[in-house]
């Protein structure tokens, strides 16, 4: 090494950002945090050398994010003194990656300079070691990119070192002996014990006392000489030159920013340091060093404004700048493997509550919910409570599992087939979500009006006594059971108990959700009371409002207001209508738990304001596939119920059981006792109508691609197989994951890592083993994102394989994720004139993160054209349709940006595309059912778009273009757009460019943004509306549109 | 406190706490071969408020490093993870391993417990194989040999994070055996089974515990 003077140079330090860290902030991110990306205050733990080998590292732990008033380890240990330091954490990879590394750094520093001058460091000395974290956390994939910073002051006059030696060579014996005891005692007392910086003065008489910095001033006279101390992190490291080693030591990286310190406020321009260094716990005098550097006090600092220039970023190459800096990354995935799976199932509820409401996950967790009926809707139903995070289900059932049922009840397999419907469902629920607490219990629910032999009363007394625990020990029942009459108890047990108790019901095409009204109030007391209590019943509720009625109170009045088209077997009923019904029970569900009036809360009706988060509250809602509409009504408690009325309830709680019984055995019982015509009369509801002309043909021939196997894909396959679709090609990319599992219908924890395209392949399968289904694992090609020459090759084949893909189908549902994948399908469905579907969820500020939109695209142009000139016959693409219609629009026909990267910038709960559940299953009803009007109308896809409320001739119902429904707000639009002759994906510029240049242009259009909209006149459009300073507003909430 | 228990090989928890606070002490006072920092004692926090009888003891921040770190100059870019330039200079610490032990008392077992987890410099926690492949021969030995020590993952009971830990299953038999050999008073004895469960189970995470330790002063 070179001699003194020199230049001084000292060690970096480095920082150990832990694992429990990273997880502290991943649920103070997941939590609290939300979408709110400002600085976090953090603590790092310092500590002086240890081990003569290796130098020390700053800490960061799951301490460093509790707030230093909250907690008492901020005060920290002798291995642990607190350092301030700051903490930014991006919502996403490219908010990482924009940061500003240089100046965040020099922002820094001027926070440390600001201490120097205003004198906080004469305070707390730990502020001249302040940090900085910069990161992004990937929650959604477990890992974390970080760096760390350590700014340090540089200066136009540099820091000289005079000279440098240990202090075991420097000090007296007798000083050595003092100064050792003095830091023994600074390092026992567990107030100076935290304090990186300090002064150690020798007085003549070589007497060594360890005194805090802010007594200086103090010591000034009365001492010797004066060293100024500080924890020292660094060791002895090993140079390799060329042949052979060298050892070489250097002072912490503390001391510059101690030095600039003491010459800036202390005016001490040469300045006599000790860097304090610790083997096994105690001081090391043989390797601190004692030291003497020169800084001449810097000019120009004084300006309020300055902002120092500075370094300190770990793992910077020194001279090559922030440029070449890789940020760190750590991986998440070890922390706690088994509660980890519950919490990834989770993570989209806490995500909702980032923009949308807080969801209480906490009461969800500890409802218990009463399932009756494990049919095609208790199946669904069950699966969507587990997303919303219910788990403590009991499922009561009396039914067999059978091979017809599998297609319809989503959960069962192969190999339930004849094993009881309650038994099957268990297993099937916990791979979902190993979490949950299931129980299935085989039991039938016993029926007024089925008088039961002598010899059965015993059996069915229990099942009455059994039914009445359970309801009473559960917090919420739904009816999913398919007799009507077997709704009467539970209807009334209910009632008695003031549970949350909601049904659902289907028609043929329509169907009927419905929560039931709060009951009495409670029963307490004796016997007196009670049957005090019984006189005083009211039609009112323990909150005092109009008692909302429950399943029976309308059929009372059934002439007027019939349950549609009849109750009919489910099995009746058609596909996809399980789904949306069920979307809507589990909906219905949550809303009621998170209202403050719970069961008690008033029926909403569509179209009133609500200040409710979640959206209206509605107590029935009806809804008719073939007319596309949804009604919420509501209706009171009727005063001659059969099932929740006064007459009965008071006679239940005389009589209890008996009361039952009687109502079992004697058909007329409870007519006379409510003074209704008979409850038998619901027997005669309305049969199915006359059979509608489904050609089943049609369905097993036609072929269907699937783009996206998500949560869309997996309930869109499964319905449209239900409908008897037998060739299903699907296409995905991704892999199962934990998250997944709750919310994407067909996979379970077996599927872990597997491509989804194989995963649900199998699925399918198990389901109905004749279905002739295809899974193909690959990428969408997306425009806007460019790529390198390199992946060229395998982008095109892609394109390729998809055209080919695209040609050998019939109809293709866009099921992805992104707006920019569904650009490529969407024109090439255009250009080979396919039936295309479109599904999406949308994410608008408008619109609320629980609106979906199902639509069919339009059919392509015409061609006028005989000839095989391509030139001529692109030339004469015209707006109408084969038919000579004006073509419908396509996704992107109401957009005026084309579509372009739009993952990158997005926050987590955008990249998780975060919806309430249910919503997909309610979407795709939806749209396979599009899917199956559209094939039976005699136009196909050149079919014209209908609107609700005009009559549909079409024996199926209407055909609309576009259907677009609001959860909160339960409301049901059909839409009409027409082909846009700017639109990025089907206008005739961008065909007959496609037709003319073929895969050239699906290059072109990945690897350049804004060719597409050069191409359509976008950009002209763009800013001639600009200039006339147009009102964007709608169309802009359009391009936030976020899919699932 | 003490008393009777001990001798079956079991540890009240007035006994683990007198023998804890015992032990903090004794180390400041002994030399410590290996450089390892002070144990602590941590009071366990209960709705924030710290308690008063549950804690465990605590051993953080104990540096393993393989090999020496090194220094590279400017310009030889051979070993080119460490650099330096005329104001600073960096060293690898890629070899650094940080290490904390915790001692925490299991209420099911009667017996004290310890927990350990090691990372990387870089933060990331070592897996099992990483911490085996680093521990010294003796330790792997025990391990390997003793039917009683055997490292799995479990909960911290504190901290609820996932931790390396010794399964008391089979503690309170050869504690039991240790301490019939020794021949002091119940008190002592129960102050003395700290130290002597510690250098057996130090063994076999790679602690290295001093004989003066449980070598009465």
């Amino acid at each position: 090494m070179a001699g003194f003077p020199r230049p001084l140079q000292v060690l970096a330090i480095q920082s150990c950002a832990e694992e429990g860290f990273w997880d502290a902030l991943r649920r103070l991110k997941l939590d609290v945090l939300g979408t709110d990306d400002s600085p976090v205050p953090i603590t790092g733990y310092y500590t002086p050398r240890q081990n003569p080998k290796v130098a020390s590292l700053l800490r960061l732990c799951p301490e460093s994010l509790v707030p230093p008033s909250a907690s008492d380890n901020s005060i920290g240990s002798r291995n642990n003194c607190p350092v301030p330091g700051t903490l930014i954490n991006t919502n996403n990879m490219r908010g990482f990656q924009n940061l500003d590394r240089e100046l965040l750094l020099r922002a820094e520093a001027k926070k440390i300079l600001h201490d120097i001058m205003s004198g906080k460091v004469e305070e707390n000395p730990a502020l001249l070691i302040r940090f900085l974290v910069i990161s992004f956390a990937d929650l959604k994939n477990w890992k974390v990119y970080y760096n760390v910073a350590f700014p340090s002051l540089v200066f136009n006059s540099k820091m000289t070192l005079l000279s440098l030696q240990y202090a075991s060579q420097v000090l007296s014996k007798e000083e050595a002996a003092s100064l050792y005891r003095s830091l023994q005692e600074w390092r026992t007392c567990s107030e100076t014990t935290v304090v990186p910086f300090f002064l150690i003065s020798i007085s003549s008489d070589l007497s060594v006392s360890v005194r805090q910095l802010k007594d200086w001033k103090a010591c000034q006279g009365s001492c010797q000489k004066l060293l100024f101390g500080f924890y020292d992190h660094g060791c002895q490291v090993i140079r390799s030159l060329g042949r052979g080693n060298a050892k070489l030591d250097f002072p912490g990286w503390a001391l510059r920013n101690y030095i600039a310190f003491l010459s800036m406020r202390w005016k001490i321009e040469n300045v006599q340091f000790f860097c304090y260094r610790e083997h096994r716990g105690q001081p090391d005098l043989e390797q601190s060093y004692i030291g003497e550097a020169s800084f001449p006090p810097p000019y120009g600092c004084d300006d309020p404004d300055y902002v120092p220039e500075a370094i300190g970023w770990e793992g910077e190459k020194p001279g090559k700048g922030t440029k070449e800096m890789k940020p760190k990354e750590i991986n998440l995935q070890s922390m706690n493997p088994a509660s980890q799976d519950e919490e990834k199932q989770l993570m989209h509820l806490k995500l909702m509550g980032w923009r949308h409401f807080p969801v209480n996950i906490d009461k969800l967790s500890r409802v218990r919910v009463l399932l009756l009926g494990a049919g095609a809707l208790g199946c669904e139903v069950a699966r969507l409570l587990m997303t919303w995070g219910v788990r403590k289900l009991t499922v009561v059932d009396n039914g067999y599992v059978a091979t017809p049922d599998l297609i319809k009840q989503s959960l069962y397999t192969d190999n339930d087939c004849g094993v009881p419907r309650a038994t099957a469902i268990v297993p099937h629920l916990k791979e979902r979500c190993p979490a949950v607490e299931v129980e299935g219990i085989q039991m039938e629910i016993p029926m007024p009006g089925h008088p039961v032999s002598l010899s059965k009363v015993a059996t069915m007394l229990d099942d009455c006594k059994r039914l009445q625990t359970l309801v009473a020990s559960s917090d919420a029942v739904f009816l999913l059971i398919d007799g009507w009459e077997s709704r009467w108890l539970p209807t009334l047990l209910c009632a008695n108990e003031n549970k949350i108790a909601i049904t659902a019901v289907l028609g043929y095409d329509s169907y009927l959700v419905m929560r039931h009204g709060a009951g009495l109030g409670t029963r307490s007391g004796g016997m007196n009371e009670m049957t005090a209590q019984i006189e005083k019943l009211s039609t009112e509720d323990a909150l005092g409002c109009q008692r909302l009625g429950c399943c029976f109170c309308n059929d009372t009045a059934s002439v007027i207001n019939p349950i549609p088209n009849g109750i009919l077997d489910q099995q009746c009923a058609i596909p996809g209508l399980t789904s949306i019904a069920s979307g809507k029970a589990v909906e219905l569900f949550a809303r009621m738990l998170h209202h403050p009036d719970e069961i008690h809360a008033p029926g909403d009706i569509a179209g009133t304001d609500t200040e409710h988060q979640l959206g209206i509250l509605p107590h029935q809602l009806r809804g008719s596939l073939p007319k596309c509409v949804l009604s919420t009504e509501l209706g009171n408690s009727s005063s001659n119920c059969t099932a929740c009325s006064n007459a009965v309830l008071s006679e239940y709680r005389r009589r209890g059981l008996d009361f039952v019984i009687e109502a079992i055995n004697n058909p007329t019982y409870l007519k006379d006792l409510t003074g209704i015509s008979d409850l038998k009369k619901l027997d005669a509801c309305p049969k199915m109508p006359a059979s509608i002309p489904v050609n089943s043909d049609k369905f097993s021939d036609v072929r269907c691609l699937l783009l996206g196997a998500g949560t869309l894909g997996c309930d869109v396959a499964r319905i449209l197989m239900d409908f008897g679709v037998r060739k299903l090609t699907m296409v995905d990319s991704g892999r199962v994951v934990v998250s997944n599992l709750a919310r994407q219908s067909l996979y379970t924890s077996d599927d872990r890592d597997t491509p989804k395209a194989t995963a649900i392949l199998r699925h399918l399968q198990e389901m109905c083993p004749s279905v002739d289904a295809q899974g193909i694992q690959m990428e969408i090609p997306m425009p806007g994102h460019p790529v390198s020459p390199s992946e060229a090759a395998g982008v095109l084949e892609d394109c390729k394989r998809l055209k080919e893909l695209i040609a050998s189908h019939d109809a293709v549902f866009l099921l992805t994720d992104t707006r920019e994948s569904r650009w490529l399908p969407t024109l090439l469905c255009t250009d080979e004139n396919k039936c295309l579907f479109a599904l999406q969820i949308a994410i608008t500020a408008a619109l609320g993160y629980d609106s979906y939109l199902v639509m069919r695209h339009g059919a392509g142009p015409d061609i006028n054209c005989e000839g095989s000139d391509v030139v001529a016959s692109t030339d004469k693409l015209s707006t109408k349709d084969a038919l000579g219609r004006q073509r419908l629009g396509c996704y992107f026909c109401n957009d005026v940006v084309a579509p372009v990267d739009s993952v990158s910038n997005r926050t987590l709960d955008q990249q998780c595309t975060v919806t309430r559940p249910g919503l997909a299953s309610i979407a795709s009803g939806h749209a396979a059912d599009l899917f199956t009007r559209m094939l039976h109308h005699p136009d196909g896809i050149h079919a014209p778009g209908e609107i609700a409320g005009t009559n549909g001739e079409h024996l199926l119902g209407l055909l609309p273009h576009q259907i677009r429904g609001s959860l909160s707000q339960y409301n049901l639009l059909t839409l009409l757009g027409y082909s846009s002759s700017n639109c990025t994906s089907c206008s005739n510029a961008v065909l007959s460019e496609y037709r003319r240049r073929g895969m050239d242009f699906v290059m072109q259009v990945i690897n350049e943004p804004t060719y597409l909209e050069d191409l359509t006149g976008l950009t002209d459009l763009m800013k001639s509306a600009a200039y006339a300073q147009v009102e964007w507003l709608d169309e802009t909430d359009e391009d936030e549109l976020v899919t699932i | 406190m003490g008393g009777s228990p001990v001798l079956d090989g079991t540890l009240s928890l007035d006994g683990f706490n007198a023998s804890a606070m015992a032990l903090v002490k004794r180390w400041k006072e002994i030399e410590v071969s290996d450089p390892l920092p002070d144990w602590t004692w941590k009071p366990c926090c209960k709705m924030g408020v710290p308690s008063e009888v549950e804690g465990y003891l605590a051993l953080e921040g104990v540096y393993r490093s393989c090999g020496e770190s090194q220094i590279e100059e400017r310009g030889n870019f051979d070993d080119a993870d460490i650099v330096g330039d005329d104001t600073w200079v960096q060293s690898s610490s890629d070899n650094v391993h940080v290490y904390d032990f915790h001692v925490v008392y299991s209420f099911s077992y009667k017996v004290p417990v310890l927990y350990f987890q090691g990372h990387h410099a870089g933060g990331q926690l070592l897996t099992l194989d990483e911490v085996k492949e680093r521990l010294p021969s003796h330790s792997l030995k025990v391990l390997s040999e003793s039917k009683w020590a055997f490292i799995t993952q479990e909960e911290h009971p504190h901290l609820s994070r996932p931790w390396f830990t010794l399964h008391p299953c089979g503690t309170r038999d050869w504690m039991k055996l240790l301490l019939e050999e020794t021949e002091v008073a119940d008190k002592e004895q129960s102050l003395q089974y700290l130290p002597a469960w510690l250098s057996v189970v130090g063994q076999a995470a790679g602690l290295k515990i001093p004989l003066d330790l449980h070598c009465s002063s």
